[in-house]
């Protein structure tokens, strides 16, 4: 495989200055007049189209294009001014460049003009192949035959270009865009519109890992927090929730749907609508507690959610019940799964259930679903909901910088933006949250079988 | 591999679909720099005799006659949603006020508290006239998004109490039209006190309310009313006159007798409680609250639940561990109007926000939504504001209160102040860390990032 | 014999009754706060914290008046409007993971494995830090504060979510497909007419998860809408009751308003309990 794609792939360079050498003069032309080759040679909706398409970049780099492309240098040199006037109303503001604005700009006229690299490539290889086929005879393929082709051979165009131009504009475009703010200093003080900012390369990532003040001391314990908190959610969802299928699938026990209908409630129901009640049951002055104070089993009320050692505890134990329902459903279906006569003979062996359970069960189940409990540790890394909601990170303390004991990196880079508008710092702290989930996950998938075997299903 | 049209046909729509967005965006540069030609010969004119024009300007009567020209103008409102109809009603009264000028006024659901996110967030679009709580002002201002107020400035603060001219001010110069005054004072039950009893809390704590009553709450944990404590003892935030972002002296030895205060407080959970909004309304309700620190938000629902027994109060007075007793300070906030910087219309919208803060307007919100005018003829009309005690008791209190600082660093103060508050909630401060605690409070409180 | 047969049933039963008394007290526990929800939503008395589980009254108002008193909020039509946008989205949505897991499961092309990677990639990064970005972008082509820009949002990204259709399709027989080559099918049809009818339960399980996104995200519609009510999610809604100055006399109608928005949800949820299982194990399980 590799070697094939060794050959296939001669790099881009060589192919462009082959065909340039190969082509007659309308290839050749087709270089700078795209879709030249394919009109002159009779496929002229093609033609056209390759056409069209240049005309319309070039209209587009000519109206904004490259303004937005050389904005990127700079991100703006004129600030918003007031000057006196002697009219009502006696100020007038003039507009100054928006920053923000520019960058985006220019991060899009990047991405056109990639765009347009890429057809003029495929422009040139069009002008090429339509040259040899004339020459060796053959009937070009008409516009009917290419878009025939879209449903056949290359059906995978048709059926990822939609789905792709979604991605690359709502999902790839703003990562870039929010990828180069944290190599600027676009925070709290350089505000548009009134206010420019511009590069400051690596800064940001030295201020918050290195730097040991404020934001990098708070980075800091935050992020051990978030790895703790990873860690322990995703285990102890997984084992309860394993568990706790393994009691419904019980053997005696009756009425099996009922019972998982009642813990798949909790996935029904919108998260936003069970934690913040959970946050009002569990409040100094909630139900819970007043419960509990009545009973007369506690003196204090119990600070849940204001305690910094309770307040972890208990946004685990919330998400239990977040949680162990889907580990419940994943697993229930595994768990069925296993041959009986493997227990059977561990049982004849004289296996305690325990033994059975780390030996057998655990094993097998771990191995099917392997994937997606790497997914559920990246998702707990960016578990923002059941924190957000729940306690929005509090309480908050004076060890961290506009953060609190059970704030997770997302969570503090939300308040960061949202309260402070320290958008260069809260990116810079996104893409390390990013570095910490890639690693994880590019190490454990490649220790799971799943990745490695992605053919031998079929 | 031969090419595909399909999918080529498709690219080519969404290169031109992109160029049309950077090309709006071009275009809109296009007409700022056609501005900047134009106004920059009128700069050239006009910058040598600015201070000598707006001097002249805020006295000539004739200019100011022609100024009641508005000319057309499409200007949207923001204000907070449970006033609506009231601000359409304002809004109409406007139109009708200039006949002569076709005016249409648009308006958009934004709360005080958001108003600052949301203008950030996109100022081009943004309303032209928009209302928000004076904490955001210096953050707005710093960047750049409110117009300064041009038109009839002195007028303006001649007409608004001093403290409110003062929180619209950044740098000297008037950037926001006051509303009203929004700080926060003591309600209580006057079957539980009596009217000498609530003049200090130390009377408050010692007296017994009987089982599961709370004598006093406050939210200790938000920094608006854990400052009135600190201000109160004559610490300062940001310097004496609140503009020094590098100044905070909470961890003075005044402020180590606030903290100790604080939390001696504190630790009689039976007669003392953390209460947020919630929470204090639900535990009138009951009855089993004595006073509380609130602001107006909260009379209407307070005032049901206490009928008769409803009183108001200015914050009391503390008796520190050197036997000192001090009054207790407060934070003042106000609410107040802004135009945006980046308004098509700013005389329109000036005019607007100076209509909307006006007296009559404010006499609307005082009787509709219980809020304090800082127009000085309502807020001298004793009279008036007494029928109200709510405002009585926020207008005797404003005088002790504090002027929220208006600088970009105070942004910083409530995160650390309820961190504060927490810690001594929750036990981790005591005697022997204190000062540390306090130290570290104020480090956070003058953070900055690099 | 009898004897220890009697025995081995009595340990049976203790241990019967053992999981049952498990299952029934975890069950009170998932079912607390559900309950408190329902309980809140049918409250005489107002108020956002009570010490206490069952209310001192009930009543219906709290339901009627969230449609009734719409002066502040506009509840039946941010519902629809939710509806609305979940129907769309969804539909998007699930189009956008079938082709592009189709694709990446059946079809073999160059960048294959590329894309695989890059969309593992994307889906790390925490995503409402591009939130700004996005609304530019749909501000750029004059779509902000509009419900098709709501839709856009929610289903644009969606061809990343394919792995767990994949997987699906991993498992079902490549032959199948092969066979219809032979027979002169084109890929297209194949894919209309043989993997489409098989996937049922995966297509179930995508349209469920998209479905629910629009009723559950209060963050983006923020940003996109603004000042704009009209056209505001419930999710969104139901967060504005909860401030500062509405929570004490809304909280009551927010619980009636959440177990409206819920049911929905809900019933679906627990229909399709059977597909959801098999989707989200990509297939391996039969639920």
């Amino acid at each position: 495989m590799n070697k094939n794609k060794k050959t296939k792939s001669d790099n881009v360079f060589t192919f462009i200055g082959r065909t340039f050498k190969e082509g007659d003069i309308f290839t050749k032309l087709s270089f700078f007049v795209m879709g030249l080759s394919n009109l002159v040679r009779g496929q002229i909706i093609k033609g056209l189209l390759f056409l069209s398409m240049e005309l319309g970049f070039i209209f587009y780099m000519i109206m904004a294009g490259l303004t937005a492309f050389t904005g990127l240098s700079t991100l703006g040199t004129k600030t918003q001014e007031q000057i006196v006037i002697d009219k009502a109303p006696f100020i007038k503001i003039i507009k100054g460049d928006n920053s923000m604005l520019m960058l985006l700009y220019g991060v899009v006229a990047i991405f056109v003009i990639a765009t347009f690299l890429f057809m003029w490539k495929a422009n040139i290889k069009a002008a090429i192949e339509a040259q040899k086929l004339k020459e060796k005879g053959s009937k070009l393929p008409s516009f009917i035959d290419d878009v025939r082709a879209h449903f056949d051979a290359k059906l995978h165009r048709t059926l990822l270009f939609f789905p792709m131009m979604g991605v690359l504009v709502f999902t790839v475009l703003p990562l870039v865009f929010m990828i180069l703010i944290a190599f600027t200093n676009f925070d709290n003080t350089h505000q548009p519109p009134g206010n420019l900012f511009t590069w400051v390369g690596l800064k940001n990532f030295r201020t918050v890992l290195f730097s040991g003040q404020t934001i990098s001391k708070t980075f800091w314990p935050v992020l051990g927090w978030t790895i703790i908190w990873a860690i322990l959610a995703t285990g102890l969802n997984y084992i309860f929730g394993m568990l706790l299928a393994m009691l419904i699938n019980r053997k005696g026990v009756k009425f099996k749907g009922l019972w998982r209908t009642i813990f798949v409630l909790s996935i029904a129901v919108p998260q936003f609508v069970t934690l913040l009640i959970m946050r009002n049951m569990l409040a100094t002055e909630g139900p819970i507690n007043g419960m509990l104070l009545n009973a007369g089993l506690i003196s204090k009320a119990i600070p849940f959610l204001t305690q910094a050692t309770w307040a972890r505890v208990t946004v685990l134990i919330v998400n239990l019940w977040i949680g162990v329902p889907y580990s419940m459903l994943i697993t229930t279906g595994i768990l069925m799964n296993i041959p009986e006569d493997i227990y059977e003979s561990a049982k004849i062996d004289g296996a305690s259930p325990f033994i059975m359970f780390v030996k057998i069960t655990l094993p097998y189940v771990l191995f099917v679903t392997g994937p997606y409990l790497i997914q559920q540790f990246i998702g707990n890394i960016n578990n923002f909901n059941v924190i957000y909601l729940l306690t929005t990170g509090n309480p908050s303390s004076l060890d961290y910088y506009q953060a609190g004991k059970t704030d997770l990196l997302v969570t503090w880079l939300y308040k960061l933006t949202v309260n402070r508008k320290d958008y260069s710092f809260a990116a810079t702290i996104g893409i390390l949250v990013f570095i910490l989930s890639a690693t994880v996950s590019l190490i454990a998938y490649r220790r799971t079988s799943a990745y490695k075997s992605e053919e031998d299903f079929q | 591999m031969r090419k595909g049209k399909k999918v080529i046909a498709l690219l080519l729509t969404t290169v031109l679909a992109l160029s049309c967005l950077t090309a709006c965006g071009k275009k809109n540069n296009d007409n700022n720099k056609a501005e900047t030609e134009t106004t920059t010969t009128e700069e050239a004119t006009t910058t040598d005799d600015a201070a000598a024009t707006d001097d002249a300007v805020a006295t000539d009567d004739a200019a100011a006659a022609e100024d009641t020209k508005l000319g057309d103008a499409t200007l949207k409102v923001w204000g907070p949603q449970e006033q609506q109809e009231e601000l359409q009603a304002m809004c109409d009264a406007f139109v009708a006020l200039h006949p002569e000028d076709k005016i249409t006024i648009e308006l958009g659901v934004v709360s005080e508290a958001d108003a600052k996110s949301e203008v950030l967030k996109d100022p081009t679009v943004a309303a032209d006239v928009f209302t928000f709580a004076s904490d955001q002002i210096a953050e707005l201002v710093q960047a750049g998004a409110l117009f300064p107020v041009a038109m009839n400035a002195d007028q303006i603060k001649a007409n608004n109490t001093e403290s409110s001219i003062s929180a619209c001010t950044v740098d000297g110069q008037l950037y926001a039209y006051p509303s009203s005054s929004d700080t926060y004072f003591m309600y209580y039950d006057k079957s539980k006190y009596t009217e000498d009893e609530i003049k200090s809390l130390d009377t408050m704590m010692a007296k017994d309310l009987g089982d599961g009553v709370t004598n006093f709450s406050f939210d200790i944990d938000n920094g608006w009313y854990l400052s009135s404590f600190f201000f109160g003892a004559g610490c300062t935030l940001f310097g004496p006159d609140g503009t020094d972002a590098t100044q905070c002296d909470f961890n003075n030895d005044r402020g180590l007798l606030v903290g100790e205060y604080l939390m001696k407080l504190a630790k009689e959970t039976k007669k003392f409680a953390n209460h947020d909004d919630g929470l204090l309304l639900a535990a009138f309700e009951a009855g089993t609250l004595g006073a509380t620190f609130t602001g107006t938000w909260n009379a209407e629902p307070i005032q049901k639940s206490l009928g008769e027994n409803y009183g108001t109060a200015p914050l009391p007075t503390i008796t520190l561990s050197n036997g000192e007793t001090i009054q207790l300070g407060g934070m003042a906030n106000f609410k107040l109007y802004g135009v945006n910087s980046q308004t098509a219309n700013p005389q329109a919208a000036m005019a607007l926000a100076e209509y909307l803060t006006g007296e009559e307007c404010q006499k609307t919100r005082f009787e509709k939504y219980s809020y304090a005018p800082t127009n000085l003829n309502l807020a001298n009309d004793t009279e008036a504001l007494a029928s109200n005690p709510a405002i009585a008791a926020l207008s005797a209190q404003a005088q002790n209160a504090t002027v929220q600082t208006s600088i970009p660093q105070s942004g910083n103060f409530w995160t650390p102040s309820e961190a504060f508050g927490t810690g001594i909630l929750d036990g981790s401060i005591t005697m022997d860390n204190l000062q540390s605690k306090l130290d570290d409070y104020v480090t956070n409180i003058l953070a900055t990032l690099e | 014999m009898s004897k220890k047969q009697r025995s081995m049933s009595q340990a049976k039963k203790t241990a019967n009754f053992f999981s049952y008394l498990v299952l029934i007290i975890l069950s009170i526990i998932w079912l607390i706060p559900i309950v408190w929800v329902v309980l809140t939503s049918f409250r005489a008395e107002p108020g956002t914290y009570s010490k206490y589980f069952f209310p001192k009254g009930y009543t219906l108002s709290n339901y009627t008046r969230l449609f009734t008193e719409t002066k502040q909020f506009y509840f039946a039509k941010w519902f629809f409007n939710t509806f609305f946008v979940a129907i769309c989205s969804c539909i998007i949505s699930t189009f956008f993971v079938l082709s592009t897991s189709y694709v990446m499961s059946r079809l073999r092309f160059k960048l294959r494995k590329p894309l695989m990677n890059i969309a593992l990639i994307l889906g790390m990064f925490p995503g409402f830090m591009s939130m700004i970005a996005v609304y530019y972008i749909l501000k750029g082509v004059g779509l902000t504060q509009s419900l098709l820009a709501l839709i856009l949002v929610y289903s644009g990204g969606a061809g990343l979510g394919f792995y767990v259709a994949k997987g699906f399709f991993d498992t079902v027989p490549k032959a199948i497909d092969e066979a219809a080559w032979i027979d002169g099918a084109t890929k297209w049809q194949v894919f209309r007419k043989l993997t489409i009818p098989l996937s049922k339960s995966i297509i179930v399980y995508t349209v469920l998860t998209s479905f629910m996104a629009p009723w559950m995200d209060y963050i983006f519609v923020s940003v996109i809408m603004g000042d704009n009510y009209d056209k505001y999610t419930v999710a969104l809604g139901l967060f504005k009751m909860l401030e500062r100055e509405f929570i004490n006399q809304w909280f009551t109608r927010y619980a009636a308003g959440s177990v409206l928005v819920s049911i929905p949800i809900a019933a679906l949820f627990i229909c399709m309990q059977k597909y959801y299982v098999e989707g989200a194990t990509g297939g391996s399980v039969k639920g």
